[in-house]
This record gives structure tokens, sequence and C-alpha cells, in this order.
């Protein structure tokens, strides 16, 4: 658990630069939905989250 | 408890409710019965999931939003007759709910919540900013309504609707389908383990709740004759959770009278005047925290003590 906030960290830098990627390239009115599918899509591949260990 | 006293308080309440046109004398009240009614077909679509199956999702106001645009925009564009469209509607919301709900359901607990909420924000943006179609936060108005827009017999039309799929979802909780869902509830694993594939009895009662949802917004879209997109938001599928949580998740009865206190609650309240919805949230606080089994549990156990029979489960 000594690595959480690095963890929480990298969670914020990716859907932040995901979120001002997609309204940068694809729309901006969209990018709360790109933000929405990133989170479905890490929890449906990894639900233990990024860096996260499998229970 | 005997079978015969539920179904003699259900044709009561069946016969009052049809009777509710003549005695209502203002006019706002019968508005308030048919958005009641319509509640009470996505709170049946809600209980579903949420009651049956454990799975709470948080999407059924989002799901209503397609129905409801679905049956609009259809009979806009292709000048479809307002039945076509109306059957139409839970179709095409069932199709999203296979989409949506095929992924969210690998996910258990408090992710399948999360996704469930992300898809709903999701609806909501897209109806907001897709607006060659939607015509976005402005909405669409003039929405045909059936038979002149006769307030009575729309509220017939909702009436028929609501113990219609109230009498269906009694029969799928019923039916060994249903068995299976109180199943997946309690132990899930145990399921899996005697060799039944949840995931499809997870993703029936999904779409089904779906297409319940799907089947409210179109009727709630040709009675308002107007929507836009935030009437379809998070607030609306929290609503349809407290109907569910309020009148008491994983029986019949809990959806309808959690739909009718949800719609007449906060009018109730009006004497309050701008601790309105205060109260209402203070009400409904204090409601899931005190009595989580709902009125219709509460009412069970209390009649259950008087007559000195164990309580039924379900029904």
């Amino acid at each position: 658990m000594g690595l959480a906030p690095s963890r929480a960290i990298l969670g914020g830098t990716v859907l932040g630069i995901t979120e001002s990627i997609a309204a940068g390239f694809i729309s901006s009115a969209y990018k709360d939905v790109i933000a929405f599918v990133v989170m479905i899509l890490v929890l449906l591949i990894r639900p233990q989250g990024l860096l996260g260990r499998a229970p | 408890m005997n079978r015969t006293l539920p179904l003699l308080l259900w044709l009561l309440a069946l016969i009052g409710l049809a009777m509710l046109p003549q005695l209502l004398t203002v006019k706002y009240y019968l508005h308030l019965s048919i958005l009641a009614l319509i509640w009470v077909i996505v709170a049946q679509g809600q209980n579903l999931i949420q009651g049956f199956t454990g799975y709470v999702s948080i999407v059924q106001a989002g799901f209503m939003g397609i129905g409801a645009y679905a049956s609009t925009l259809i009979g806009l564009n292709f000048q479809w007759p307002l039945w076509a469209t109306m059957t139409l509607a839970p179709v095409v919301t069932a199709l999203f709910a296979l989409a949506t709900g095929y992924p969210s359901l690998r996910v258990k607990g408090h992710y399948f919540a999360i996704v469930t909420l992300a898809f709903n924000l999701i609806i909501v943006i897209v109806l907001v900013n897709y607006s060659e179609l939607t015509k976005g936060e402005a909405g669409i108005s003039n929405i045909p309504k059936p038979w002149r827009g006769d307030r009575e017999s729309f509220f017939y039309l909702a009436l028929t609707l609501a113990a219609l799929l109230t009498l269906l979802a009694a029969l799928i909780a019923r039916s060994r389908v249903g068995e299976i869902l109180l199943a997946i509830r309690q132990n899930e694993d145990l399921v899996a383990a005697v060799g039944i594939a949840a995931w499809k009895y997870k993703l029936f009662a999904f779409v089904i709740s779906a297409m319940y949802a799907g089947l409210g917004g179109a009727l709630y879209a040709h009675f308002q004759g107007f929507i836009n997109p935030e009437i379809f938001g998070v607030a609306q599928s929290l609503d349809a959770i407290l109907a569910v949580i309020l009148g008491g998740s994983g029986t019949i009865a809990g959806p309808v009278i959690g739909a009718f206190l949800v719609v007449f609650l906060p009018e109730i309240l009006r004497f309050a005047d701008s601790f309105r919805l205060i109260l209402y949230g203070l009400i409904l606080v204090l409601a899931t925290i005190f009595m989580p089994i709902g009125i219709v549990g509460i009412a069970k156990t209390a009649f259950a003590r008087i007559t000195g029979r164990g309580a039924r489960h379900g029904g």
C-alpha cells in the first residue's frame, strides 16, 4: 500500500491527459464521454486498477 | 399468509386507481397520478435488476431518455403512427441495454453502480451535444399526444400499461428465472458453481429493466409533450432507486407504492415552501436508514406479528 499516493497521481494524470487530448483532437463537447469510456475500459480490463495487483 | 388476501388488496388498489379520475377534482392531481403511474413502470423495471438480482443500476433514467427520444424522433422524422413508435421505444432501449449491459455486468457491487452511472452521464452528454438530431439543451416540444391529449384517457392508458407490466414483473419473479435472479442476489458464486450461466440471467434482468424504462420514457414524452436531456439525468435515476428502496426492494407491491411516494411526496411537502426539498431529502435519508426493508417489508412483518405466522419471502 506504500505506493497508493503515486497510483492516485498516475490515475489523475492519465485521466487528465486523455481528457485534454480528446478535447483537442476529437471534440471538446465529448471530452467527458471519453473520460468515462476510459474509466469503463479500465474497470473492465483491469478492475484492480492500472497498477493494482489481482486479488 | 394465504394467497387470497394479497390478491384482494391488489384488486382493491386497481379499482381505487380506476376510479381516481372521477374522485380527483383538481386536474393537477390527475396529472401527478399519471406521472406516478409512469414511475410505477420505471420502478418495476428498476426493481428487477436492483431488488431481485441485487445489482444497483444508476442508468434507469438514461434508458427512459433513450425510449423517450427514440419514440419522439422516429415519430417526427418518419411520420410513424404513435402506437408503432411507442412499441419500438422499448426495443431500441433493449438494444442499447444489450450493448451497455454486457460490459457493465462483468463487474460487481460498487463498480457496477459506477459503470452504469457513467453510462447515464454519457447518455445525457450525447443528448445535449448531438443537437442536429436531439435539438440539444432546448429540447423537443409539440410531441404528439394520443387521443388529442385528453388527460382521462391517458390516465387509463398509463394505468393499463402499469398494471400489465406489474403483472409481468410478478410472473417473472415467480418463474424459474425469478428464482435464479434471487439466487444470484444471495450468492452468485454458488449459482455459477451449480452450473447456471449467471451472466445470461443478469443480462436478461438488465435488458428487461431497461425495456420497462424505455416504455416509461416513451409514455412520459407523449404525455408531457416536451422532453429535454435534463429530465433524464442521474437525479431521476436516483429517484427510481429510491422508489424501490422506499417501497420495498424485492417485492412487487414495493415499487408501486414507492413510485407514488416519489412523485407525491415533494408535492405534499409544498406547505414547507423553500424548505420543501430539504425536508424531502431528510425524509428520504431517514427512511433509508431506519426502514431499509421498505414500507412493504414493514407491513409484512407487522402482519406476520399480528397473525402470529412467519412472513413469506418475496411475492
